[in-house]
């Protein structure tokens, strides 16, 4: 019997299955952020219940803390302080690792879980935050789910589910320059629709997958979930090895792991209940012009007929069907998020950045990923590159990524925003948001309306 | 969790692909590190005047004619984007019962049947034309044990998986059940120290 990668991790985790066709799943790792975390665990209280295997849980404090540089110790997200304070004392009272503000490991859940090396190939990882599938991007089976779940979790070390369906996104071709995984995802998600990956487990594969960084395999797998899917999942190779060798929670018996994951792969016979091939050689930049991430069209195009239920995304963007991307003034830019706030994100916007300065009426923010990212591009001299430019340089979390009630850009304004979703409202009230890669941000930024690195001329 | 049967309301109708839970529930509106005190956020950009509480009179929810729904029929895709359970623990305050849709956002539709709300898949054509009936608020029915939908004489069936299904017949909490598997977990984790000993933390540092 020939299985697919996603196959293999669910087999190994599988304790027990229902007559219903559910499964019950082993959970490796838990992460909690402070928007859920605490929830959760007063729930298990109220219950009498206890974390199963506290060592297994690890906390941050990352979604509505301040972003000011030299920020203060609290949210200036209405009453948001309570969830910072609760998520402190249950992380605590329950004997939970936390990654707290004054630590150099706190971030993005999703940032730091690579970087401190909790998220390995092989293990099940989850997190009550949608885009935990971007640690699939190290074979691991890692996948967001509600508070509930997060509470079963922690009481049982298990879950109780349905096994996702099967698809494979071959990537071949060959990247061209100013082209990035990106714009890759928002071309196939735009092509495809945002529900269709409903209910599948992606494996994205092929040479054009395997070229890549495992920063740019990271931003591949986070977009899974605005295509709708359970997961997204890549074979683990060298690369992602060694990637993770010497973090503070790889595991250092080298032998036993690297048999184990040699194992992990799709068998060639295996079967995909649906394989997509999407060919990266002619790829442009892509810019969503919606408020859905499946809006988006490349660069260089006319924003496109729409059928009446799309209606109200143009309006919102006060956009009109046949208006050129290219060219559309903006109010401000934004580098960060759990897509694209990592270091090798703020160097390829620096690279545009070095020597030039943002449009004087652009208002332009860089939030590192993670405190660890903020500090290496510091001992690189990334940060004086967006300062000079114009940038706010700000301290690491989710900040300007989702608005919670604390600071965002002016209403209504237009964003360039190199994060992962452009709802309604999802930066600011009325803020409109186009997604495009870090590159395109800081191209736009510059020159003050939509352009990337490989315009030339409007 | 309440067990759920038969449910008998108007349904407001919100046939936009894609609505995600920033919408149903912005992110501002979870105020306290509690279930409830959400219902009021429900909706809340789409149902307030910008910049004020004050409804806006051409959003469905504040027509009084739907004061009483307790059913949503959704576009495709209901409930993408964020994971937060905030949104369900918002409608379910509010009174909805069932959401009708032809797909649902993975973790969106998991937080519904473990929070006792229905979301029932149904075709686009059949969806059309639930969708013209509940215009003028005429009540539909919602049958989970005979899955139908029911309305003037006419029943139309809907899918859901039927472990979901017995959850909310039941009005169960999953933990409970799960705990009655412990020997048998503690079993297979006991046997995985041994296989995967380098997955096992020994202690937080």
């Amino acid at each position: 019997m020939s299985h697919t990668l996603m196959d293999k991790i669910w087999a190994s985790h599988l304790i027990h299955k229902f007559e219903d066709g559910d499964d019950l799943l082993l959970i490796d790792r838990i992460f909690l952020h402070e928007r859920t975390g605490a929830f959760a665990l007063k729930s298990l209280e109220t219950k009498k219940l206890s974390v199963k295997e506290p060592s297994s849980v690890f906390c941050t404090i990352d979604h509505i803390v301040d972003i000011k540089p030299g920020r203060p110790n609290l949210s200036r997200m209405p009453e948001g302080q309570g969830f910072i304070e609760a998520m402190r004392h249950s992380a605590k009272a329950h004997n939970l690792k936390l990654f707290d503000l004054d630590s150099p490991e706190q971030g993005i859940v999703h940032v730091i879980s690579p970087e401190l090396g909790i998220v390995q190939p092989g293990l099940s990882l989850i997190c009550a935050d949608s885009h935990t599938c971007t640690q699939g991007a190290f074979g691991a089976l890692a996948w967001g789910v509600g508070t509930t779940d997060l509470e079963h979790a922690l009481a049982t070390k298990t879950l109780k589910l349905r096994k996702p369906k099967n698809m494979r996104i071959n990537l071949d071709g060959k990247w061209l320059e100013g082209v990035s995984a990106k714009d890759a995802i928002l071309a196939i998600v735009s092509k495809y629709g945002a529900s269709h990956g409903n209910g599948f487990a992606i494996e994205f594969a092929g040479p054009a997958t395997e070229v890549l960084c495992m920063e740019d395999r990271m931003t591949l797998c986070n977009m899974a979930v605005e295509f709708g899917a359970f997961t997204a999942i890549i074979k683990p190779d060298q690369k992602a090895i060694s990637w993770l060798k010497n973090r503070r929670y790889s595991p250092d018996n080298d032998v036993e792991i690297e048999n184990y994951v040699a194992a992990l792969f799709s068998d060639k016979e295996a079967v995909f209940d649906e394989e997509i091939n999407f060919d990266v050689t002619s790829l442009k930049p892509y810019v969503s012009w919606g408020s859905s991430v499946d809006q988006s069209a490349p660069i260089d195009s006319l924003i496109p007929q729409v059928d009446g239920s799309e209606m109200p995304a143009l309006d919102y963007m006060t956009l009109n069907v046949g208006t050129p991307l290219l060219g559309l003034k903006i109010d401000g830019a934004f580098i960060g998020s759990c897509t694209n706030g990592r270091l090798t994100d703020l160097r390829r916007a620096a690279a545009i950045l070095k020597g030039k300065k943002v449009a004087p009426h652009v208002k332009a923010i860089c939030v590192p990923g993670s405190s660890r990212v903020k500090a290496e591009a510091e001992k690189e001299g990334i940060d004086k590159i967006f300062i000079n430019a114009g940038f706010e340089w700000c301290e690491s979390g989710c900040g300007f990524c989702f608005y919670a009630g604390g600071e965002t850009f002016e209403k209504g304004a237009r964003v360039i925003s190199s994060t992962n979703r452009n709802f309604e409202g999802r930066q600011g009230p009325q803020v409109k948001t186009h997604i495009a890669a870090p590159e395109t941000v800081a191209a736009s930024a510059v020159l003050g309306f939509i352009t990337s690195k490989n315009q030339k001329e409007h | 969790m309440e067990a759920l049967k038969i449910i008998r309301a108007p349904a407001i109708s919100l046939l936009i692909p894609n609505i995600n839970t920033d919408v149903i529930m912005p992110s501002r509106e979870m105020r306290k590190v509690e279930r409830t005190g959400l219902k009021e956020g429900i909706f809340a950009d789409w149902r307030y005047l910008p910049g004020s509480r004050d409804p806006d009179p051409n959003f469905i929810m504040n027509d009084e004619r739907f004061e009483s729904a307790r059913i949503i029929l959704g576009g495709e895709n209901f409930g993408c984007g964020s994971s937060r359970e905030f949104a369900v623990w918002g409608l379910y305050e509010y009174g909805f019962r069932v959401i009708i849709a032809p797909s649902f956002g993975d973790i969106f539709y998991k937080n519904c049947i473990v929070n006792g709300i229905l979301p029932a898949i149904i075709e686009h054509g059949a969806l059309e034309v639930l969708n013209n009936y509940c215009l003028n608020a005429s009540p539909l029915e919602i049958n989970l044990e005979t899955k139908t939908i029911n309305f003037s004489g006419n029943s139309l069936p809907f899918d859901i998986d039927n472990h979901a299904l017995n959850l909310l017949l039941e009005g169960l909490d999953q933990i409970d059940r799960t705990l009655e598997y412990t020997e048998k977990i503690d079993t297979f984790i006991n046997a995985d120290k041994k296989n995967r000993s380098w997955v096992y933390i020994s202690e937080i540092g």
